[in-house]
């Protein structure tokens, strides 16, 4: 339901010329879109309902999540909703929860476990997705407590830049800057959602997945070389045929990452769900992105379709959180030299 | 630790399936699993375990439908169910019969194959094998040119077949012959159940890639067939192929089975001392990842099947991707052995020789069954439409 809805909205509000335009205009949020996604409720279904939300699952959040993924949202929605929301709401942090579900706030999550200092901080925080947009930071202290920075405090300067995928990111550069500190002990919390907005990713990933082969089953049913259509030719037919079979196995390896996600009870549990993910979709997705540049000849590597700017987003979503090679040390450490991989990844053990 | 997928009956139904192969499953035939490197253990394994599932449970046909004598499972049910097999080590019962002939019997059969055929596979009367490829008919399996020419009260067959897994094991062949020359090729073709105890059948072995006897020729000479051995209408043979292989490609519920043999191979790396080095380790967490995903891609296939139904096209995915992973598993052991893998036919106690022939037997599984260039091409045409 909120998936169709939503689905209309971007068809209607987030076309790839208003995408470009936005760009060249050097936007950091499209506010009207981003009114309109608060409005549908976007922000806080995955916020249970005694904290004022819908509830939905892991699972509910990455279905929303792949709409944005195939028209190549570049909004921080992730960033600046749903991680600090997911964040909060596990520390139940009330009134910090209100400020961002009502708007007011837009927080930003740092790792800020390099920085110098206990009550005024110092040092520097690369590459914050949406720290541009947002008025202030959820900062992980060096022990594992959450302090509030002020974004506009004089003493904090953020660069601004695009990422590769388009969206907003900035460098964070805090000097002798008073941080309140509003919880201890989060290790775990922000460990969790680290974990989910990986999974989340891979679901935004999914959505690209999808358009780009999508597009590319149209584009060789039309194309014509040769006195045929681009269709005719087998090893054309083979090589979308691997796109289509990334694509179910994307399919299965999201919903499982969401479903294992939501419920695991430690942390190999969680390593296994989300670095597995992460893994599967790292080799899916560039199999899929690259075919897809591929078998549109020049037009792939052009600004005139969408095509280019999907492959760009493969290359973020292997870049950001982790890359494969990380994930694979996870899946070597935590799953397999645990003994865990013998057991059914998706039933668990019985006890 | 939390079940992700399953209710509490489902759960209540996994604890009984587990209790069942901790009292019922012996070790003799769990070794004997351990040892297997071709696509099927040997009748005395396989067969020893069908009957204590058919006689202790009533199990041994998974997928059959209650009114034919199975448990009238629906695919989360199996999905535990060969799980927990694999995972326990169970021997894998032998196929050709239980899951590929048995839904054809079923969907397409006379009254009189359904009362006769189906109760001696379910007890391991009958042995059944497939005789579809010919010499000039691989992958373009419409070429077949064996033929059956009716003659009285039924028909005489001439001609041969080859790749035939365990027809030397075999006393019953699900066959596709040709029954008239059609312009288009696929409708000439009919399928029957030939008796191979008769006069007029020839098995010859062939030797393959690991040294092992499992497939052969198979030829018959002016063999006579009853008009009761004819599956189906004259000329629904590639309908009901197609239906089989749907079952061949589609059902088999490989992710437990692949799990086993990665943990097989994770075994054998501890024991040489090969996990300590971190590629080995992270090829294994891969493969793991690839395994995860493969077992969710089966279990979303598989929970909207009914019992007794084809999963359809999205078969050739599974077997796609089936294959593809019980090779590169197979090449790992490779890896782990490193060149402890030259002593193939040397050490008959250590697993070195099992997981070679496994390594080189594996190369079949993106050939028989439809080779991978053939999934693809369906998947093109059915999955990506073009």
């Amino acid at each position: 339901m909120l998936t169709d809805t939503l689905a209309r909205l971007l068809a209607d509000a987030y076309s790839f010329e208003h995408r470009r335009a936005l760009v060249s205009r050097g936007a950091v949020i499209d506010e009207e879109l981003w009114s309109q996604l608060s409005e549908l409720g976007i922000f806080s279904a995955f916020v249970s309902e005694e904290q004022g939300g819908f509830g939905g699952t892991l699972l509910d959040c990455g279905v929303v999540m792949q709409e944005l993924g195939r028209v190549l949202c570049m909004e921080p929605v992730i960033a600046l909703a749903l991680a600090p929301m997911r964040l909060l709401a596990a520390l139940d942090l009330e009134d910090m929860l209100d400020a961002q579900m009502s708007g007011r706030s837009r927080f930003a999550l740092i790792d800020g476990r390099n920085l110098k200092g206990d009550e005024l901080f110092t040092g520097s925080v690369r590459s914050v997705e949406g720290a541009p947009g947002a008025t202030a930071f959820l900062l992980r202290t060096p022990d594992d407590g959450l302090a509030v920075i002020d974004a506009e405090h004089p003493r904090v300067k953020v660069s601004a830049f695009r990422m590769v995928d388009g969206r907003v990111a900035g460098d964070i550069e805090i000097d002798v800057v008073p941080a309140g500190l509003v919880a201890s002990n989060c290790g775990e919390a922000f460990d969790k959602v680290k974990a989910e907005i990986a999974v989340v990713e891979q679901w935004f990933e999914l959505g690209s997945m999808l358009v780009a082969t999508e597009s590319t089953i149209g584009y060789v049913s039309e194309r014509r070389q040769f006195g045929k259509e681009l269709a005719q030719f087998q090893t054309v037919q083979t090589a979308v045929a691997e796109m289509a079979v990334a694509c179910e196995e994307a399919k299965a390896s999201t919903t499982l990452a969401a479903i294992a996600l939501d419920a695991a009870t430690d942390a190999a549990q969680m390593d296994r769900a989300c670095a597995g993910g992460q893994l599967r979709l790292s080799r899916l997705c560039e199999r899929v992105a690259s075919s897809a540049v591929q078998l549109h000849g020049g037009m792939g590597v052009s600004e005139e379709l969408p095509i280019a700017a999907h492959y760009r987003q493969s290359v973020a979503f292997r870049s950001r959180n982790s890359t494969a090679q990380t994930a694979r040390q996870t899946m070597a450490n935590a799953v397999v030299a645990s003994g865990l991989f013998a057991s059914s990844a998706i039933m668990g053990g019985l006890e | 630790m939390t079940v992700a997928v399953l209710s509490p009956e489902q759960t209540k139904f996994r604890k009984e399936v587990r209790e069942f192969l901790a009292e019922h499953l012996p070790e003799e035939l769990q070794q004997a699993q351990q040892r297997v490197s071709g696509v099927y253990p040997e009748p005395e394994v396989s067969l020893a375990w069908q009957k204590i599932l058919h006689e202790k449970k009533g199990w041994a046909a998974p997928a059959w439908p209650a009114q034919f004598g199975g448990p009238g499972w629906d695919g989360v049910e199996r999905f535990i169910f060969e799980t927990e097999c694999a995972l326990a080590g169970a021997p894998l019962v032998y196929p050709i019969g239980i899951r590929l002939v048995a839904p054809v019997v079923q969907a397409f059969g006379s009254d009189y194959q359904k009362t006769e055929w189906l109760p001696r596979i379910l007890d391991g009367t009958d042995y059944w094998c497939q005789g579809f490829s010919e010499p000039g008919a691989g992958s373009d399996l419409a070429a077949l040119s064996s033929r059956a020419q009716k003659q009285g009260d039924g028909y005489v067959v001439n001609g041969s077949k080859i790749w035939t897994t365990h027809a030397h094991h075999a006393n019953r062949m699900i066959a596709l012959l040709r029954t008239e020359d059609t312009e288009r090729r696929q409708e000439g073709i009919t399928a029957f159940g030939i008796d191979l105890t008769a006069p007029g059948v020839e098995i010859r072995p062939i030797i393959s890639i690991d040294g092992e006897h499992e497939v052969n020729e198979v030829f018959f000479t002016d063999l006579q067939v009853p008009l009761s051995a004819q599956i189906g209408e004259e000329g629904q043979g590639w309908k009901i192929a197609k239906y089989l292989l749907e079952f061949e490609r589609g059902t088999g519920l490989f992710a437990g089975r692949l799990r086993s043999s990665l943990k097989r191979i994770e075994r054998v790396a501890r024991e040489l001392g090969r996990i300590e080095d971190p590629e080995i380790l992270c090829d294994l967490g891969e493969l793991t990842a690839e395994i995860d995903c493969f077992e969710m891609l089966e279990f979303m296939t598989l929970s909207a099947v009914e019992p007794g139904e084809s999963p359809g096209p999205v078969a050739s995915v599974l077997k796609l991707r089936a294959s593809r992973l019980k090779q590169a598993i197979s090449q790992l052991g490779i890896k782990i052995l490193g060149d402890e893998a030259l002593r193939f036919d040397a050490d008959s106690d250590s697993m070195t020789g099992t997981l070679v022939a496994e390594a080189l037997s594996a190369r079949a599984a993106t050939i028989f069954g439809g080779a991978a260039e053939i999934q693809l091409s369906i998947i093109a045409k059915s999955l990506a439409r073009i």
